[in-house]
């Protein structure tokens, strides 16, 4: 037997489908977080027996699909025929949730109604009659709570719609036979489902605060959806999650971490000490120091999913999407656009993904290209790195990588907007704000622990791989045999980087270690970490006495042999180049054009290298009166950029007359 | 070759093993990021795709 969960966004169906499965699929408190369909077994405790398969679908405020994922849930509803369907109503907002609970019944599948969030009901003081509302539809009614701990409700749903399985329902509400091409006789008949719908609600609640008053919430509303107070708010909110995660509590912990880490490692090589120094060198420095300079960033990174898991979940990171939405309208962008970046605060992917909500293909494929700007999670020991060895730990680099993500998202929605030859379209978006709560603390633990697995898996997979390779590269030369001290410069590793790193002069970085971090970065971003500790032989990255040092000072900025005008640059360059090759293939599954994909790339690299190129060169002649070196070639190769963005635009654009001149061009007169 | 040279070199080939296991199983199941905690609801994703493809390619 299959099941179907459909209900309106956000009305909590992943919350209940976990509760009943097992699964941890990722939740959240606005529409949109589930974008394709999800199919697993329901928990022996609520399949009693029978074999019944759950399936998860996006939410759909009515069968008429607007959006692609509620053509997904209205496809799998009409074309698979599930045996029953879980109807998930928002309780708390039961006038517009009934709506589509109609046109569900209408369809002949057994429906089980979920009265859920029931409990934020008692709270508000909303009576719900549902026997009342079970009679009126015609179909079993149960009030449900998906994050309480004990699920009798939940087994009850289940139970019921077990029951149904096989038998026919009858609709209380049947649509006029219509023609659906007539846009005024749908209207009135969706006016007619609204009336009836609301006539069963006015019998069956009873409210003791109508939402028509204004509250304490809706006056907080106001104050954070301004557009001059919202951004305002929303960047001292920020500039906390950093402070707190990168300069306070996450270097706190993580330098106890990196203590016992490095006592591993000195534990390690101790037994080593009578093995041949390439195998030493190969465990202790490649395997156990890469790989544990890139875990001892983990607090740090914990320390701001737990801080992203508690704003998310009181509510707040919805409406940085409201406040967020008429700017990126501005620059060309869907007010959609918000989501996949507010989620790529911790993973790109997911982030690129969530673009698929986007209607129009031009908004998606350019928010895909763009999304991945604001760094995310796996870039965050790249940040702390340098704020910690260059700029004694202040949070004001994190902040200002964060907001210049945003920044080069407004640029490059700008830039694309000329080169397409955008015109403007009216584009809508509609969240419906969750209500505010205290934060759980437990969910927030949770969501943390599950990114500290990820990392971890990470860590001890494609990370210890690459520091191995990087360690073998850079332990051999062509002839594999082991560089002497002092020939480094022959190693694989540095003939392969060193071309890279000619290039990386302009930018203020041009050493083959510092180039050979930054391509490892592209497997994964973590990688810059765990590289830059192989090649410079580093492991204690956090230590908060050095911290207090700055400007080259302590130990790691002094191996490195940067300044902070480089050191800033080539953090910017990690974070704004192309994201790790997961994420581009995200993105080309999203995007499904080459043209694109490559255009996207190379937007990418031109705008690391260019804001890197600028931060060197201005940054040394503000603090040394000069330019730095390779000014003319780096400018050379910034206006060559400029100069193929410039030939692309008109390249498309002369498509463009081509394709809708009303008269014929000059080349189709001489054909 | 002595003993600490001996289990350097099964300790090295044992890590490596396992963590290229890891990965080449993962890489088989779909799973594009290693570690992802939601990499399933991303190959569900892709399924989807590559079936809308065929049903574009079908009409």
């Amino acid at each position: 037997m299959r099941i179907a969960f459909a209900g309106n966004p956000n009305s909590g169906k992943t919350t209940m489908y976990n509760a009943l499965t097992g699964r941890n699929e990722k939740v959240g408190n606005w529409g949109g977080v589930t974008v394709g369909s999800k199919t697993y077994q329901l928990k022996e405790e609520f399949a009693k027996g029978q074999e019944v398969i759950a399936v998860d679908l996006p939410g759909a405020y009515s069968m008429s699909p607007y959006t692609p994922e509620e053509s997904i849930t209205n496809e799998h509803v009409r074309d698979e025929h599930p045996d029953a369907i879980i109807n998930i109503v928002d309780a708390t907002n039961l006038s517009r949730s009934l709506f589509f609970t109609t046109q569900l019944l209408e369809l002949g599948i057994p429906v089980v109604v979920a009265l859920n969030k029931s409990d934020i009901n008692e709270k508000e003081g909303t009576v719900i009659d549902e026997k009342a509302l079970s009679e009126k539809l015609g179909c079993p009614v149960v009030k449900t709570i998906s994050t309480a701990s004990g699920h009798a409700d939940l087994a009850e749903v289940v139970d019921k719609a077990v029951a149904l399985y096989g038998k026919g329902q009858k609709p209380r509400y049947v649509q006029s036979d219509i023609d659906l091409h007539d846009k005024n006789a749908v209207d009135a008949e969706d006016r007619k489902r609204f009336a009836f719908v609301n006539g069963i609600v006015k019998d069956v609640e009873k409210r003791a605060q109508l939402s028509s008053e204004t509250t304490g919430a809706d006056k907080l509303d106001a104050v954070l959806t301004n557009p001059i107070a919202g951004i305002l708010v929303f960047a001292g909110v920020m500039y906390l999650v950093f402070m707190i995660s990168q300069a306070k509590l996450g270097p706190f912990i993580a330098d106890w971490l990196v203590g016992w880490i490095e006592t591993f490692q000195g534990f390690v090589a101790d037994k080593l000490a009578s093995a041949p120094p390439v195998l030493s060198t190969i465990i202790a420095d490649g395997i156990v120091g890469g790989v544990g300079a890139v875990v001892g960033f983990l607090p740090l990174v914990m320390v701001m999913y737990f801080l992203i898991a508690l704003l998310e979940d009181c509510g707040y990171m919805a409406r940085v999407s409201a406040v967020l939405d008429p700017l990126f309208k501005r620059v060309g962008l869907s007010g959609k656009s918000v989501i996949p970046i507010v989620i790529g605060t911790g993973c790109g992917i997911p982030a690129v993904m969530a673009c698929r909500t986007i209607r129009d293909e031009r908004e998606r494929r350019a928010t895909s290209m763009l999304t991945t700007f604001i760094p995310c999670g796996a870039k965050i020991p790249v940040i702390a790195l340098f704020a910690g060895a260059f700029f004694a730990g202040a949070s004001w680099v994190s902040f200002l990588s964060y907001f210049l993500g945003l920044a080069l998202i407004f640029l490059g929605a700008l830039l694309i907007k000329a080169v397409t030859g955008y015109k403007y379209r009216k584009s809508f978006f509609i969240i419906e704000f969750p209500k505010w709560k205290i934060p759980s603390l437990k969910r927030a633990f949770f969501s943390m622990l599950e990114r500290a697995k990820a990392y971890i898996i990470k860590a001890a997979t494609i990370i210890l791989v690459c520091n191995l390779v990087v360690q073998l590269m850079q332990t051999y030369n062509w002839h594999f045999q082991v560089v002497e001290e002092g020939a480094e410069s022959t190693s694989i590793l540095a003939t392969i980087a060193t071309p890279f790193a000619f290039l990386l002069i302009p930018l203020g970085f041009g050493v083959w270690q510092l180039a050979a971090a930054a391509i490892t970065g592209f497997i994964a971003k973590e990688n810059v970490v765990g590289t830059l500790a192989v090649v410079f032989a580093l492991t204690k990255f956090i230590d908060t006495e050095e911290l207090a040092m700055t400007g080259g000072a302590n130990t790691v900025a002094a191996t490195m042999g940067l300044t902070t005008v480089t050191a800033l640059a080539y953090l910017f360059f990690n974070l704004y180049t192309p994201p790790c090759f997961a994420a581009i293939g995200a993105m080309n599954s999203e995007m499904r054009s080459k043209g694109w994909l490559w255009s996207a790339i190379g937007l990418q690299l031109a705008t690391g290298y260019t804001i890197a190129f600028l931060v060197n060169q201005f940054g040394t002649l503000f603090t040394e009166g000069h330019f730095a070196k390779g000014f003319l070639p780096g400018l050379i190769a910034v206006l060559v950029i400029a100069f193929v963005i410039f030939m692309i635009a008109r390249r498309v654009r002369a498509h463009f007359d081509e394709q809708y001149s009303l008269h014929q061009t000059g080349a189709a007169k001489a054909a | 070759m002595n003993a600490a040279t001996a289990i350097s070199i099964i300790i090295i080939f044992l890590v490596v093993f396992f963590a290229i296991r890891y990965i080449v199983r993962e890489k088989r199941k779909g799973n594009k990021c290693i570690g992802c905690p939601y990499a399933e609801s991303c190959q569900k994703l892709q399924q989807l795709k590559q079936q809308e493809k065929k049903q574009e390619n079908d009409q």
